[in-house]
């Protein structure tokens, strides 16, 4: 069987497009039956591994899944949202309390808070 | 196209990505040690999804990349390498074992596009994408693959799949 059969069935079992001329050449050799036979055996054996990582891998990875992970797009849009609001929030806050604050002012004068008494008699240039 | 979760990419494809690293470095620890970088990254955010590619390819890509640093890194320190490949007791096993040993001695990129294609089940696009080669450069690599491996595996694959 010539390579360029054996590449043409091998690509053919591997779901390639191939020059369908060129396969009807390739299957028409006597070993090609038995060439596509070896290629689904041998990737039966090969996909048939049992081998399987140790609970060492599971646990490691079980704990990585355990940590929080990153949002996705929709989280962080919705957390972004979340924070807008906020502050907004905070802001009207503000407002209403400087508002109110403001309302409450009115024309008396502040409560003193220290009290000077000026005695009517006292000569303050007068030396002592 | 939204990024699958962590959990649902290594529910679905961990086995696949181990038994491609297993039989591409030929040592089941190191496969190991491998995977459990490829699923820390992919669930800590580490690489970038690409919409592009398909789940499967994408972690091949990442697992790929991994085993070159790995063995850049060796090249650099060469380490005493302990080959714990499992030994199953059953002879109906025996063919695995075989399997292991002829990949082994094949060219690395052989090895890579014949894994990434009957292990992984990517195209010839996707395996070209990969590995920075063509598809006809994919597809002569899968045929020499497979010469190798029928000419190393002889009658034991008749024997073992009839």
């Amino acid at each position: 069987m010539t390579q360029a059969s054996l590449e043409v069935l091998s690509a053919f079992a591997d779901g390639d497009a191939v020059d369908t001329e060129a396969l009807a050449a390739a299957l028409a050799e006597p070993e090609a039956r038995a060439t596509m036979i070896e290629i689904a055996r041998l990737r039966a054996a090969v996909r048939s591994d049992p081998s399987a990582p140790s609970p060492r891998f599971y646990e490691a990875i079980e704990g990585e899944l355990a940590v929080p992970r990153p949002l996705s797009r929709a989280g962080r849009v919705l957390r972004l949202a979340a924070a807008a609001v906020v502050i907004v929030g905070i802001g009207i806050a503000a407002g209403l309390a400087l508002r109110q604050g403001k309302s409450r002012m009115s024309n008396e004068p502040p409560t003193p808070t220290r009290q000077i008494e000026f005695v009517p008699g006292v000569d303050w240039f007068t030396k002592s | 196209m939204d990024r699958p979760t962590a959990e649902a990419l290594f529910q679905r494809h961990h086995l696949s990505v181990f038994r491609f690293l297993r039989r591409m470095t030929g040592d089941a620890s190191l496969a190991e040690d491998i995977a459990q970088d490829v699923f820390v990254r992919v669930i800590r955010g580490l690489e970038t999804y690409d919409a592009r590619d398909r789940d499967l390819a994408w972690l091949f890509r990442i697992a790929r990349r991994l085993v070159a640093d790995h063995e850049r890194d060796t090249r650099r320190r060469p380490a005493l390498v302990v080959d714990d490949r499992p030994r199953p007791a059953a002879s109906s096993a025996h063919l695995g074992i075989e399997i292991d040993e002829a990949l082994r001695v094949l060219p690395v990129e052989e090895r890579e596009a014949f894994l990434l294609r009957e292990q992984a089940g990517l195209g010839y696009e996707e395996i070209g994408a990969l590995t920075g080669a063509t598809p006809d450069a994919v597809r002569n690599r899968i045929h020499r693959a497979r010469l190798h491996l029928r000419a190393a595996l002889g009658s034991a694959l008749e024997e073992n799949t009839r």
